[in-house]
């Protein structure tokens, strides 16, 4: 992983068109401001996390379970 | 073309059925084609099926039908990676979890769909107060 040290109202380039700015830090929180071509999504990494698992816990159900529920219902 | 499915056996699907995904789904990035199968007498659910991996297959529900004051906000930037963006053209699916003790809905992470242009994507409402695990039904313990 690369790591660099910026300051408040510094920035950083990925790529030629994605820009992260650190706007301010401090009490242990850094804001940060993102300049990205439209349709690049931009997500806190705990919801990406948090979609993906419930994706995965939705296929480990076996057939029989959602045969017998669907059945009932 | 045959495709193997994961709760149908093997199907026939014709190309127009083909949905397409460029982003995939979170954590299923490298999948980019499903098909949407009805369920016979469950209108309330789907399968939402990979073309290529059979067990790769989500079962889905209009949320609307979940919770009837469903509400999405997503801004025009959003919807022009569907290659059209009439709101008419698009179906709304959550992807449902089955567990031990409940059946749940993702209303945080929908799918969208549109039938115009056959592109899904999956998207996050990060800005609304739905989970991932909304309840559509409890079991009740078998004593």
């Amino acid at each position: 992983m690369l790591v660099v040290s910026r300051k408040a109202k510094q920035s950083l380039m990925i790529g030629s068109d994605i820009e992260i700015l650190i706007i301010e830090a401090k009490d242990g929180n850094v804001k940060i401001g993102i300049n990205a071509p439209k349709g690049i999504s931009i997500l806190r990494k705990e919801l990406f996390d948090e979609i993906k698992n419930q994706n995965s816990e939705a296929l480990n159900v076996n057939e029989e379970v959602i045969k017998s529920i669907l059945g009932d219902k | 073309m045959n495709i193997e499915t994961k709760f149908f056996g093997d199907i026939e699907i014709g190309d127009e059925d083909i949905l397409n995904f460029p982003d995939g789904i979170f954590g299923f990035e490298d999948e980019r084609r499903y098909v949407l199968i009805d369920i016979e007498n469950q209108p309330m659910f789907k399968v939402l099926q990979s073309v290529d991996t059979r067990e790769l297959a989500f079962l889905v529900v209009n949320p609307w039908n979940v919770l009837t004051d469903y509400r999405i906000d997503l801004d025009d930037d959003e919807l022009i990676s569907f290659g059209d963006n009439d709101i008419n053209n698009f179906l709304v699916y959550s992807i449902v979890t089955i567990s031990e003790d409940k059946i749940t809905a993702n209303l945080m992470g929908p799918v969208l769909l549109n039938i115009k242009t056959c592109i899904g994507k999956q998207v996050v409402l990060h800005n609304s107060s739905y989970t991932t695990k909304h309840i559509i039904k409890l079991f009740e313990k078998k004593e």
